[in-house]
């Protein structure tokens, strides 16, 4: 499945089913600013097949770090809440680890949200958010070292991503991560392997094939890229 | 106004349904608002970030109307925390 970018705000009032600890930006670059009787907050708008719309917000009292996911008011199954949450997850790829909370998950009115314990950046997850990063940059290309500088941006790094490294002197946890993506160039699903990016002389630069995969899960509007096939 | 009243009111969201109160959960820190606490309890769709009252669907919501207007109101202890 795809998740498209709408670009029109939905014509239904929305109801938060989900939090997710990532920001708005780590999901998608076409993000609009809105005002309802709750507050300000800043959104994008997507859908999934014909059958699924839903918001990415942040308002201004929400913690900056985190999106919230809302589907229309006319969906008021539970079951189906759930399936679409699920579908949401998988298709934007997001970490189960990030699911601070969800529709169907008791919470006590009052109490602060905290971070899921475990939350951290996985290569996994890193192989898709240096794509995104780099596919921002001109000429779609951007060094390790300039990937290592903006990762910190898409994702609040944990106690455990700012642990030593074990293996690189002065590195943490996370950066080793982000350099692991780019210098395996032969992990099968690594960026490389799919075709989703070349490895440049200091980084990497995103192909066609990059861009749209990023188009498909609802990140960028644009699928091109300057690289040939 | 709302502070002196003893009551928040809310309006029908663009596209909803019926006038609706909405409010995050938690004190304001440092933004402008109105605090408020109520004894009305929040229609179940909360999340741990933001509550919801409905006129019709939520126990305890009062009807007011202003200009021709309907609104969701509820009783609430309310400060005023505008600069």
């Amino acid at each position: 499945m795809t998740v498209r970018i709408l670009n029109y705000e939905p014509d239904c009032d929305v109801i938060p089913q989900a939090i997710i600890w990532r920001p708005l930006r780590y999901f998608t670059l076409t993000i609009r600013d809105g005002e309802d009787g709750l507050d300000k907050f800043k959104a994008a708008s997507f859908a999934i097949g014909n059958d699924i719309s839903f918001d990415l917000r942040v308002y201004r009292g929400h913690p900056e770090l985190t999106v919230t996911l809302y589907l229309p008011e006319e969906l008021g199954d539970e079951k189906r809440i759930t399936e679409i949450i699920d579908i949401v997850i998988r298709e934007m790829l997001v970490p189960i680890t990030a699911i601070a909370w969800r529709r169907g998950q008791p919470f006590e009115i009052g109490a602060p949200l905290e971070r899921p314990k475990g939350d951290r950046l996985h290569e996994n997850e890193a192989r898709v958010l240096v794509l995104k990063i780099a596919a921002q940059q001109p000429r779609q290309a951007a060094s390790t070292e300039f990937l290592k500088k903006e990762v910190p941006k898409y994702i609040e790094l944990s106690p455990q991503d700012r642990a030593p490294s074990k293996s690189r002197a002065r590195e943490q946890v996370w950066q080793q991560i982000v350099g692991n993506v780019i210098s395996h160039k032969n992990v099968r699903t690594g960026p490389f392997a799919r075709g989703f990016a070349i490895k440049t002389s200091d980084g990497i630069a995103v192909t066609n094939r990059g861009m749209a995969y990023l188009n498909s899960i609802g990140f960028s509007p644009s699928s091109s890229s300057i690289l040939e096939e | 106004m709302q502070e002196k009243s003893g009551e928040v009111w809310g309006r029908t969201p663009r596209g909803g349904l019926e006038p609706t109160v909405k409010a995050y959960i938690g004190s304001l820190k440092n933004q402008r608002g109105i605090e408020f606490i109520t004894d009305t309890a929040p229609h179940p769709n909360a999340s741990p970030f933001e509550a919801r009252w409905y006129l019709t669907r939520t126990a305890g919501v009062l009807l007011r109307q202003k200009g021709g207007e309907d609104f969701a109101c509820i009783l609430a202890n309310v400060k005023n925390m505008q600069p």
